[in-house]
Formats: structure tokens, C-alpha cells, sequence
């Protein structure tokens, strides 16, 4: 199974930073490669802006551990896709975000895997910028 | 008023595909008529031997490990040098690039890459330098403009095209035809619908939407004749496989076949046999082993059909430079991207293999007239990397630091006053799989020397050295001989010598093409 994982040190307090994270209708500012997103449930559908429909299912919005978990699903090419984002509290004010997904097929772990890590990049940019 | 410029590439087509370079099947009057006017180079070698990295160093005319773009995925950033840029500021040259851009990947479900945005929305540019860009690749699908202009006024023909990647994105290995060869496909598009005259007919427009006077780069950017094998079925009778003698490259004899590949570095033979997979241009799940006489004749007709209509296509466009005036005052420069096997060695399509049959390019030059040059053929070693101090020197500009090729040659002794004695080319890949392969290759003086540095299948002992005046079809590898270690030895000092350096961090794959 094809993995890829992401990190990025942000200079925001962990609870701040999975602010951002947790609401899975709230991630236009730090992911805007994801397009546009609707709720029903715990399904998530987003539509890319190629046009392109993906549906979502959250699993875990943890934010005891701040961990949010989701797999794409009712995707002819994707398989076997869980998405992990994971806010740890480094001490110092700042924390470390880590976004690992798992996924078939290979092309489709190479590219969630260069723009997840380009969200991470908006995340940081987001904290820089305060 | 200065020089014009027509710059002229085609994707994935070998040196022997054109008549001028002793090409017997397809008619490319046009194409020979050009070189029989102007230079034509013997010796021109890409950088790299895969579309993104060998068309990042057209663009930028620097090495591949200096522009970055390392392996196919690898975007170019959309403010890397550009010689269109250059021209376009410097020399107020109006610029367009009609066709195959291919800088930036083609896979893009996020629609990051500004090639692919600009084509979505319904844009033209500006680009990259370029005033002007519509976008073509290898079937109507993607974002490409072509695929745009199909969908809006011939949706019927889209499924047609044989479908590149599999539902799995990777390259289909599904066959067809009459031999069943893999990427071959029967297409009805009308052959005034298929890639080749819509990049013909584009550049067309654009020239002609030019004032008299203007000055102008255009690159002109045929998609073909890249598998896959399936030009407009009312083309296909042009050439009947069945009449074909089969490649001087295919040794028939399978032991001869295999022991060739066995006395070449691991990863070779470890692909024929289907047991190694390391890069993405080659469909993952096809065992080059499998491949039949006939098939490889199929696919050779197809690629001949593929560049007759190629110079078909340029035929219109340099009538419709002449209609316009420009002939004389006009440089074409014609070229391609990387080579590939047509059943050389029992192969197809391309990756890790430094030999000719994906090094040497077919490379014309027809100076404008204006300029006075002789006709002439050039044996030094040129690059790709060479194109765009070229066309710095054609618009009378300086060549910028940034660029570390320098102008092309019009005669060997030319070549000889400025020093040219190599050229070089890279690999680097990283799959998915975890498979990693990195070759570094020098060409001097008739000698191919390829060092196969350490990854996941080579141990960085392995290589490749061939001479090509006794082995032209490159069958006896000669990197164990002690006869030559002396000459392999300064082979690979001269290539590391002249490499610039790899700075990490290394670029990051967005997508596998």
C-alpha cells in the first residue's frame, strides 16, 4: 500500500492551529485546492476545481488527541484511501502538524501527496503571517 | 525587423524517422527539404530522455540538475527562466507556443498547474514568456485546449482516442489492432480533427493574426508521434505493416536478443523479463519479453503513418510563411524531445536506457536566409540544451549567464572554435515502488558512457560504454573491457566534471506525468 506523510512546524498554539482543522467545512483558507465542500452527515463531498466530485467520510475528530481521520469513498479510482492530520504541541507555543495518508492507486499517492504537503505549507503560511 | 523564428517539436521521435537521416518508409519531403537547405546535426542528444525534463531544458536551456525538474511530475515553477520570456522583453519578440507544452503535469485533479488553469478557463495566456499558448497533447482528454476545442464542436470523436492511462492511471498496456501490440487502437477521428492538423491549423491562426513586420517566436509543438500507436484510421493504409522489414535494432534470435540485454547494467534485463518496474512511461504491467515481430511491425507503420502527417502539417504552415512574405527573413528549427525503442533490443516505448534509439534526436536548422548560411551536416555533439542560446543569437541578443548551452554550430569547424567535445544526459527516477535509478552519460569523441550510480538495482559498479563506430546499433557493452578501462575511465571524469552539481533539496513529484 502506497503511504506518504507531510509535516510542517506552525508557529501557533495547538489548539489554535486544530481550530482550523477540525471543521471539515472550514478548510478553504489552509486547503483551497480542495475547491468547494458540503456536509451531510459524515460524509464530506468536495468538488475540486478541475470539476471533479469526491465524497468523503469523516471517521475520527478527536480533539482529546486533535487527530482527524477520513477516506474517500464512492471513488471508481481511489482504493483503500484513510487521510491522518495530527496536531501535536511541541511545548514552545508552536506545534507540529503531520498529515500521512495511505491510498491506491500509486499515481493517486503521489499526487494527494504533493498537495496535502502544499496545504500543510498554506497552514504554516497562515501562522507566519499573525 | 529581425530574424523570425519557427521552432518546430515533435514528442518521442527517433533520429531514423525522417527521410533526411536515411529514413526509408515515411515520406517527410518537407522536413528533407529543410535540411537540404539548411544544417542538419548528426549528433544531437536530449538531456533527459523523458518529456518534462527534456522540455524544461529546451525552455530554460540549462541542465536538467540546474532547472530541477529531475524526472517526469516534476513541475517546473512557473517563473523558472524562460528563453520566451527572454525574447519577448529583451527583443520584443511576439511569442506563442501552439501544441505540447508539458512543463507542468498533466494529472492535475487539483488543477494546480497554471498550463492546465489557463486551458479550463477558457484563457490563452500569457505564460511562461509566451503571449499567446494553446495547449495539445496526446488524445482529447485532460485540460488541454485541444481537448476543449473537441469536446465543444466534435464530442463524438473524444472516445475514440485509445485511452492512455488505465483506470488505474497507469500506462494502458491494453492492445489492439491486428497483432494485438499494446497502445494500438483503431481510430476514427477525421484527420482534420486529430492532434497533428490542429496544431498545424492553431500555429496557422496565430502567424497570420501577426502584422507584417512583427518579429516572432513561435513554437510549434506536435504531440506526435508519442504512443499512443492510433492516427486517424483513415490513415492507417498509408503504410502496410505487412510490407515492413522488421528494425535493424530487433535481434530476432532470442538467445542473441537476451545475451545482448545480459551484458548491459541489471535493470535491462530485469524489465524485458517483467520482473522490474521502475519508472512511468512504460505500461507497468506489460512484459517487453511478450513482444512479437509482428508487433513491433504494427507499431513501426503507425509511427511512420504518425510522422507523414506530421510533415504534412508542417507543409501548411511554412506555405502559409511564404503566402505571408517571411520566407526569407524566417529561422526553422526543427527537433524533438527524446527518442524511444521501436522494438531495439526487444523494446518499447522509453526510460532508463541511454542508447540511440532514445538519444539521438533529429535536429535541423535552416538558417534564414538573410543570415547567408551554407548548407552543411554537423557531426560534433549538440544538446538541446544548445536551443536556446541559439535562438538568443538568431534574435541578436546575448546569451544570459542563466543559459549553459551555447548557440549551435553551422559546421564541424565551427563546432571546433567553440570547443565542443560532449554532451551529456541524466536520469533519475524514483517509483512508487520504491525502486530508484540514476545514470549519468557522456558522448565524446564516438564513445556512449553511461555510469549507473547506486540506487535500488545498481550496486554503482555497473555501466555502460560503446563505441559507435564498430557497434552502431550499441549491442556490445564494453564497460568491463580492459582494453578501454583507460578511455572509460576519463569517459566518466569528464562527465562528472562537466555535470553541474544536484542541490538538495531535490523538487518534489506532484504526479506521475
Amino acid at each position: 500500500m502506497p503511504t506518504r506523510r507531510s509535516h510542517v512546524i506552525v508557529k501557533g498554539a495547538p489548539d489554535e492551529v486544530w481550530g482550523l482543522i477540525r471543521d471539515p467545512l472550514g478548510w478553504n483558507p489552509w486547503f483551497p485546492e480542495m475547491g468547494e465542500s458540503s456536509m451531510e452527515g459524515d460524509l464530506r463531498t468536495i468538488t475540486l476545481p478541475s470539476g471533479l466530485s469526491i465524497v468523503e467520510q469523516i471517521t475520527t475528530v478527536d480533539d482529546e488527541l486533535r487527530r482527524f481521520q477520513y477516506r474517500i469513498v464512492e471513488n471508481f479510482v481511489i482504493k483503500d484511501h484513510l487521510s491522518t492530520i495530527d496536531v501535536f504541541d511541541l511545548g514552545d507555543g508552536t506545534s507540529l502538524v503531520s498529515y500521512s495518508l495511505e491510498i491506491q492507486p500509486d499515481a493517486m499517492a503521489i499526487m494527494l501527496g504533493y498537495v496535502t504537503g502544499q496545504a500543510l505549507l498554506h497552514l504554516r503560511e497562515i501562522f507566519e503571517g499573525e | 525587423m529581425g530574424r523570425r523564428i519557427l521552432f518546430v517539436t515533435t514528442d518521442q521521435q527517433r533520429y531514423d524517422g525522417l527521410g533526411c537521416n536515411g529514413g526509408q518508409v515515411a515520406a517527410t519531403p518537407v522536413i528533407d527539404g529543410i535540411a537540404a537547405s539548411g544544417v542538419r546535426f548528426e549528433r544531437a542528444h536530449p538531456q533527459n530522455v523523458v518529456c518534462m525534463p527534456s522540455r524544461s531544458t529546451i525552455i530554460t536551456g540549462q541542465h536538467v540538475h540546474t532547472h530541477g525538474v529531475w524526472m517526469n511530475g516534476v513541475p517546473l515553477p512557473i517563473d523558472a527562466p524562460s528563453v520566451a520570456r527572454y525574447l519577448r522583453e529583451e527583443g520584443g519578440y511576439r511569442t506563442a507556443l501552439l501544441g505540447k507544452a508539458h512543463f507542468e503535469p498533466l494529472l492535475d485533479p487539483f488543477l494546480q498547474f497554471k498550463e492546465n488553469q489557463i486551458a479550463m478557463n477558457d484563457s490563452f495566456g500569457p505564460i511562461r514568456g509566451f503571449e499567446h499558448a494553446e495547449f495539445a497533447t496526446h488524445a482529447p482528454r485532460g485540460y488541454s485546449h485541444y481537448s476543449q476545442w473537441i469536446a465543444k464542436n466534435h464530442p463524438d470523436v473524444a472516445n475514440g482516442f485509445y485511452p492512455v492511462l488505465n483506470f488505474s492511471l497507469e500506462v494502458n498496456e491494453a492492445g489492439g489492432g491486428e497483432t494485438g501490440a499494446p497502445q494500438v487502437s483503431t481510430n476514427p477521428v477525421p484527420k482534420d480533427q486529430y492532434q497533428t492538423d490542429w496544431v498545424a491549423d492553431r500555429t496557422i491562426a496565430w502567424l497570420d493574426s501577426l502584422d507584417a513586420e512583427d518579429d516572432f517566436f513561435c513554437w510549434m509543438s506536435f504531440p506526435d508521434p508519442h504512443h499512443p500507436w492510433d492516427p486517424p484510421a483513415s490513415e492507417i493504409g498509408r503504410v502496410n505493416w505487412r510490407d515492413l522489414d522488421l528494425p535493424p535494432g530487433y535481434p530476432q534470435d532470442r538467445a542473441e536478443r537476451e545475451a545482448i540485454l545480459d551484458a548491459k547494467p541489471i535493470h535491462w534485463r530485469r524489465w524485458y523479463d517483467g520482473t522490474l518496474v521502475s519508472n512511468y512511461e512504460a505500461p507497468r504491467d506489460w512484459v517487453p519479453a511478450t513482444l512479437t515481430p509482428d508487433q513491433i511491425l504494427e507499431i513501426n507503420a503507425r509511427v511512420h503513418v504518425k510522422n507523414m502527417l506530421i510533415d504534412e502539417a508542417l507543409g501548411r504552415v511554412m506555405a502559409l510563411i511564404e503566402s505571408r512574405g517571411w520566407t526569407d527573413s524566417t529561422d526553422v528549427i526543427f527537433t524533438t524531445d527524446h527518442g524511444e525503442f521501436q522494438g531495439d533490443y526487444g523494446l518499447l516505448f522509453k526510460g532508463p536506457y541511454h542508447v540511440d534509439s532514445l538519444m539521438r534526436l533529429p535536429m535541423i536548422w535552416r538558417p534564414a536566409k538573410d543570415a547567408g548560411a551554407v548548407p552543411a551536416v554537423v557531426k560534433a555533439p549538440v544538446g538541446l540544451i544548445d536551443l536556446a542560446p541559439t535562438f538568443c543569437e538568431i534574435a541578436g541578443l546575448p546569451v544570459p549567464e542563466w543559459m549553459e548551452g551555447k548557440p549551435l554550430p553551422q559546421s564541424d569547424s565551427a563546432a571546433d572554435e567553440q570547443g565542443r567535445e560532449r554532451v551529456l544526459t541524466v536520469w533519475d527516477s524514483v517509483h512508487p515502488n520504491g525502486t530508484r535509478i540514476h545514470l549519468r552519460t557522456i558522448y565524446r569523441d564516438g564513445w556512449t558512457c553511461t555510469s549507473a550510480l547506486p540506487g535500488t538495482v545498481h550496486d554503482g559498479t555497473e555501466g555502460e560504454l560503446y563505441c559507435h563506430a564498430d557497434d552502431p546499433l550499441q549491442r556490445v557493452n564494453r564497460w568491463d573491457d580492459p582494453s578501454v578501462r583507460a578511455l572509460r575511465d576519463d569517459l566518466v571524469a569528464d562527465c562528472f566534471e562537466n555535470l553541474p552539481t544536484w542541490e538538495e533539496p531535490h523538487m518534489q513529484i506532484a504526479a506521475p506525468v
